[in-house]
């Protein structure tokens, strides 16, 4: 009886379990239940495959098998799901221990322990059952302090076996009194400050005579210490450096498993119960070079620090970065910080009497110093910075190419030139270029790695002529250090899997390589995901596995619709291509309109047509130009190509990044047996250059070719970058999802299912045509979720959304009819950080809500944080009109930066005049950076634009224009203009010219102050009368930062917003005032500390004014969404969402790693 | 597999040969090569033109990383 069919299915189970968990948790009370539920389903599975086993030995030959195997097949299907479901619900769960009650009596109270402790901990109270009014407690018990043993150089100590030592003094303690809230919810837990190792007593200070609290201890996990926002606070970590450090040119991140933290600082040592942190390190650390060595792997080590977690989605659909890091095990951010201290943050703590390290596994250390050897030999034969580029996709090594600029940058030509108009040169980032050419994934370690490792492995044995039996776990050996090598990612451990899977059968069992992959993909998902089941979401998870079930699966049904075709069809279909590749490189928008797509496919349905016709006849290509005829290996190769992007691309990477890199599926072609040079030269070369002698001397030849050879792959990216678009994509939900892949697995296994649903049908006699209708049925059904997947959602009534793209404006509009209209793009970046608001965040939410067309774009000011990224919003997204204040009027392409820095007042070569220049006009030296102007050059009436209505028209506006307006329910919507007033000498200013926008539904009223200095406050404020400046909503100008004149002092400050801001918010009387705010540095304009405290002034001159309530920021409440009926705006935002699904803070702080 | 031996030995061979042709016209592979028949790798230009990548790791007779 073959068992594989078995296992698989166990395996499949197992992760249709996971996503029942992720679907439908259940309460995490239940989770004692569940485990043993599962713990019973797997020995019943385990006595099913003995009771099948035994069956299919002893009973009868023949036909059919016994019905203990159905049954083993039920089994494993229950105890896979059940091990799924419990397995990721105990992994997202860290459970408080109950320990006992407090029962409320008239004479005082009574505390019941019902379970003891394991170690000292903090407690929480909550009320249990109804109490008739608030109760105040005291927790009396005893806590065993640990203080660490310090030596003489006044760090803590190990003993020989590297175990921290401490002193252990018992304290008697008595808690702060803290009071249970009678009004508060059943199961709201109330913590107690001090913590506790025993609980003598609890004392009732106050309350009611009756009612029962219970007394809980709080798991002592690493994510309970950690704090968000302004509640972060210092702690002291004692741990180990688990991992090899993350090095970054401009910061290290060390891995840490925490044993113990005191927290809060000067509190006492608790045991750490799971969980592990990251502490970050920046170069100004003392002892930094060792901390950023592979050496520190292992090592114990003292850090102090805050202690954050990571920050929530700060906009909707955004990254989440606290789900991330949990999901690959990190619940907690320790910032060290040297600054003002007399010691360093982080010191080594080594064991007692020279003992090593306790926690560094001898293979790891290996590893990382096999790995530092070949990065030295590395250095040594291969140029920079196509080593970096060699580093990267053979050892993993991510420093040296994450700020490395394309080759054809000035930085790298050979004679040193700079760029000219002529010869621009480049500087884009080497892996953004990767990343839009679609060869990313040969930096991220993964199947493809391990398999070129793998088979230049048996290539050597082969040669060597060992058996296999003998070479096989030495390759095994290999592949595990080469895991280590790269950081261990689970792209990296599923490919280690299979492939180990792979050599074991190939080697031991003799199995075709084929059965092998089938058994493999489901055993490594189930190996990875029993370690750690939140990883299932990851993206190196899921496309990883995407990538290798799409091959597996999609290239002969692939191959299938290609190979038939010959002659003349054969040609049309190489036409089609052809024809779709030119059009979509050279007007991508306009493909995928259907006013294209349409005629198109009328058009290919035609030619098909005719060319059957002509094939029938014998005239026109002869039968002999048929897709066989080209070599079987590179037909193979471009049918996995085709399987690859129709599994893999098209649906995932516009679900985890928005956006597909057309020139993939070109680039790929020569890209992968590229990259099998490029890693086994590397790996050879690498390896030989280790042997002493002629060692060196043939890494060096080796890596002079490979050098060539990497050029060639850094080349291959820049062009991809370069001719082909990078589009971005609406983002495909999960019914989307959901119904693309049945529809794939449909196409795949059409055969067997449509046999199988025939023979049902025949025994059923069920009509042929009534399951063709059936079928027709379900497709359709499948078609519309698609579809309706893909269209944007529609808001009842108004609804306007202020983004959190840091230091910066960034809204959209949308109005009941349905007209989206966007308010300023981001700020854009290109030389210190390259930030860019506009595709790290504006687009991204767009693709996320399903938007590709806007009405209009609205630019308040010329000021790069507000108009920076117009360029970029024009290159990728539909857009009507673009509407700018009077001062943006002429902007041309030949606008030259003397003439625009002479309109904005501002000296050429200044910061703001350059990044106004760059983001509005367009630099000539960089003509593929979108800018304002150039971007609206392209979007004129030329026939291609005409026929994908991708024209743009341009207007200025002035106080008393009416931007749009409709009637709907809720009354009318409309968009006026208050300022800049025509004809007014201040239109000609850069900030007082701002646009200043009313948006009015009915009753309700939301008022833009663009980037208005005070004085332009108070002009806005005079020449309007309260009912024209009313509004429940009022954005702060400039940001909540303007300062009356620059430097100017304090009272200055608080004499301007008491005078001028004061004036318009007497007459708008808002309910909100909203802060579009982030970190300050990088904004050309003013002095980062001078924003900064502005930015304070005013924020509380306005929770004085109008109560803490009323003040609304995009970096510390995420995106601010206002909601109108046409009577008034209802306000919530990104925060409170968050906290609403379980986070435990609020805060979302200037989101520092993108939308 | 065991079939891509052959091919291994094709691409190792072919790179030997390939990269003599780099060294021999490349003016830093030559330099490279003449300072590491002195035993001067420092002075190597493909070994100077990694000196910010990985500055921890230097040219020397022991482990990759030194104290």
């Amino acid at each position: 009886m073959r068992i594989e069919p078995g296992i698989i299915l166990f395996c499949y189970a197992y992760i249709v379990g996971i996503g029942a968990s992720m679907a439908a948790p259940s309460d995490p009370g239940a989770l004692p239940v569940l485990s043993v539920f599962a713990a019973v389903a797997l020995v019943a599975a385990a006595a099913a495959g003995w009771k099948a086993a035994r069956d299919v030995r002893t009973g009868p030959g023949g036909a059919g098998a016994p019905p203990s195997v159905r049954w083993l097949g039920v089994a494993l299907a229950v105890s896979g799901l059940a091990l799924g479901y419990t397995r990721h619900l105990a992994a997202n769960t860290e459970p408080d221990m109950r320990l006992g009650t407090v029962t409320l009596a008239a004479s005082g109270a009574s505390y019941e322990a019902t379970a003891t402790p394991p170690d000292s901990g903090r407690i929480r109270l909550s009320r249990q059952g109804p109490l008739s009014g608030d109760v105040a407690l005291q927790v009396i018990g005893e806590l065993d302090a640990r203080v660490p043993v310090r030596g003489t150089n006044g760090l803590p100590t190990l003993d020989a076996q590297g175990r921290w030592r401490f002193s252990i003094a018992p304290l008697a303690v008595t808690s702060d009194v803290v009071t249970v809230h009678a009004a508060d919810p059943e199961g709201v837990q109330v913590p107690v400050p001090q913590p506790f190792t025993r609980i003598v007593a609890v004392r009732r200070v106050s309350g009611p005579g009756a009612g029962a609290i219970a007394v809980h201890r709080v798991s002592n996990h690493a994510v309970t210490f950690a704090r968000s926002g302004a509640r972060a606070a210092p702690v002291r970590v004692l741990g180990y450096i688990n991992a090899d450090p993350i090095v970054y040119d401009f910061k290290t991140v060390l891995p840490v498993t925490p044993q113990f933290i005191q927290s809060p600082a000067g509190g006492p040592f608790l045991r750490v119960e799971g969980g592990d942190i990251q502490v970050t390190v920046r170069p100004d650390c003392p002892g930094y070079a060792k901390l950023a060595d592979a050496r520190a792997y292992g090592r114990a080590i003292e850090a102090e620090g805050v202690l954050s977690i990571a920050r929530a989605a700060s906009n909707p659909g955004g990254f989440d970065a606290r789900r991330y890091f949990r999901n690959t095990g990190v619940h907690g951010l320790l910032s060290a910080d040297s600054r003002g201290r007399p010691e360093a943050p982080v010191r080594f703590v080594d064991p007692a009497d020279g003992a090593p390290p306790p926690h560094r596994n001898a293979l790891v250390s290996f590893s990382l110093d096999l790995r530092d050897r070949i990065t030295r030999v590395i250095k040594a034969t291969i140029l920079h910075p196509e080593s970096a580029f060699i580093g990267g996709v053979t050892l993993g090594l991510r420093y040296g190419l994450q700020n490395t600029e394309c080759i054809f940058s000035p930085a790298y030509r050979a004679d040193g030139s700079p760029p000219t108009k002529e010869n621009p040169g480049c500087d884009e980032l080497i892996a953004n270029e990767f990343k839009a050419a679609g060869v990313n994934h040969v930096l991220a370690v993964s199947g493809l790695h391990v398999t070129i490792i793998t088979v230049m492995f048996v290539g050597i044995f082969a040669i060597l002529r060992v058996p296999r039996q003998y070479y096989v776990p030495v390759i095994l050996l290999a592949l595990v250090v080469f895991a280590i090598i790269t950081g261990a990612r689970p792209s990296t451990l599923r490919a280690v899997i299979m492939n180990s899977l792979t050599l074991m059968t190939w080697a031991y069992i003799g199995r075709g390589l084929r059965s092998s992959v089938l058994l493999g993909v489901p055993v490594a998902a189930f190996l990875i995901l029993i370690h750690n089941p939140l990883v299932v979401v990851d993206p190196s998870f899921t496309l990883s596995f995407g990538a290798i079930l799409s091959l597996g699966l999609l290239t002969t049904p692939a191959l299938d619709l290609i190979q038939p075709l010959r002659g003349n069809r054969f040609a049309v279909f190489v036409l089609l291509c052809a024809g779709l590749t030119a059009a979509g490189m050279l007007h991508w928008p306009l493909v995928t309109t259907p006013q294209f797509l349409v005629p198109a496919a009328a058009l290919f349905a035609g030619l098909f047509v005719l060319a059957r016709r002509l094939d029938g006849r014998g005239r026109g290509f002869p039968g002999s130009f048929r897709f066989e005829k080209i070599p079987q290996g590179f037909g193979a190769f471009i049918g996995s190509q085709f399987a690859i992007q129709l599994g893999m691309m098209v649906p995932l990477s516009t679900f985890y990044f928005s956006r597909w890199p057309f020139a993939g599926a070109y680039a790929n072609l020569v890209a992968i047996p590229l990259i099998g040079i490029n890693v086994q030269l590397g790996a050879i070369g690498g390896l030989l250059g280790l042997v002493p002698g002629v060692g060196p001397w043939i890494a060096l030849v080796l890596g002079a070719a490979n050098w060539f050879f990497s050029w060639i792959f850094i080349w291959i990216g820049h062009a991809g970058a370069t001719w082909f678009p990078y589009p971005f994509a609406r983002r495909p939900g999960l019914a989307f999802l959901a119904a693309y892949y049945i529809l794939c697995a449909a196409w795949i296994w059409w055969r067997p299912l449509l046999d199988r649903v025939r023979a049902f049908a025949d025994r059923r006699r069920i009509p042929r045509r009534a399951l063709g209708w059936a079928f027709g049925a379900a497709g359709a059904v499948l078609a519309a979720l698609i579809v309706a997947d893909l269209l944007p959602e529609r808001p009842a009534g108004a609804r306007v959304t202020f983004l959190s793209a840091g230091y910066g404006g960034a809204t959209l509009v949308e109005s009941p009819g349905g007209k989206r209209i966007l308010v300023d793009a981001g700020f854009v970046e290109y030389v210190r950080g390259r930030r860019n608001e506009a595709t790290r965040t504006v687009i991204p939410y767009l693709c996320h809500r399903k938007i590709r067309r806007l009405d209009a774009m609205i630019l308040l000011s010329a000021r790069p944080e507000r108009a920076g990224g117009a360029g970029d919003v024009l290159e990728h997204v539909w857009v009507g009109e673009v509407v700018t204040p009077p001062l943006l009027a002429g902007l041309t392409t030949e606008t030259t930066p003397d003439a625009l820095a002479a309109a904005l007042d501002t000296k050429p070569g200044l910061a703001l005049a350059n990044r106004a220049h760059e983001t509005l006009v367009g630099d000539p030296l960089r003509p593929r950076r979108p800018a304002l102007a150039r971007s609206l050059a392209k979007r004129g009436p030329t026939w291609a634009n005409r026929w994908a209505g991708w024209t743009t028209t341009r207007r200025s506006a002035a106080a008393g224009d009416v931007l749009y307006r409709e009637t709907g329910p809720g009354g009318e919507f409309r968009i006026e203009v208050l300022g800049p007033a025509p004809g007014d000498a201040a239109a000609a200013d850069l900030d007082d010219g701002s646009l200043v926008l009313r948006i009015v539904h009915g009753d309700a009223a939301i008022l833009l102050t663009g980037d208005l200095r005070p004085e332009g406050v108070a002009a806005l404020a005079g020449r309007n009368t309260p009912d024209t400046l009313r509004a429940q909503i009022v954005t702060l100008p400039h940001h909540g930062a303007a300062a009356p004149a620059a430097g100017a002092e304090k009272p200055q400050v608080e004499a301007s917003l008491a005078r001028d801001l004061a004036a318009l918010l007497g007459k708008a009387a808002p309910e909100f005032v909203l802060a579009e705010y982030g970190r300050p540095s990088g904004v050309p304009g003013a002095l980062t500390s001078e924003r900064e405290t502005v930015h304070e002034l005013t924020r509380r001159f306005v929770t004085t004014r109008l109560g803490s309530d009323a003040w609304k920021s995009t970096d510390r409440d995420g995106a601010v969404t206002a909601e109108s009926d046409g009577r008034r705006w209802t306000v919530s935002t990104q925060a409170d969402a968050n906290r609403a699904q379980g986070g435990d803070d609020d805060a979302v702080a200037d989101i520092a790693v993108g939308f | 597999m065991e079939r891509g031996a052959k091919q291994l030995v094709l691409i190792v061979l072919g790179a030997m040969l390939f990269g003599l042709v780099v060294i021999a016209l490349r003016p830093e592979y030559r330099a490279a090569a003449a300072a590491m028949w002195r035993g001067r790798m420092e002075d190597s230009p493909v070994w100077t033109s990694n000196k910010d990548y990985y500055p921890g790791i230097r040219w020397t007779t022991g482990g990759a990383r030194e104290d």
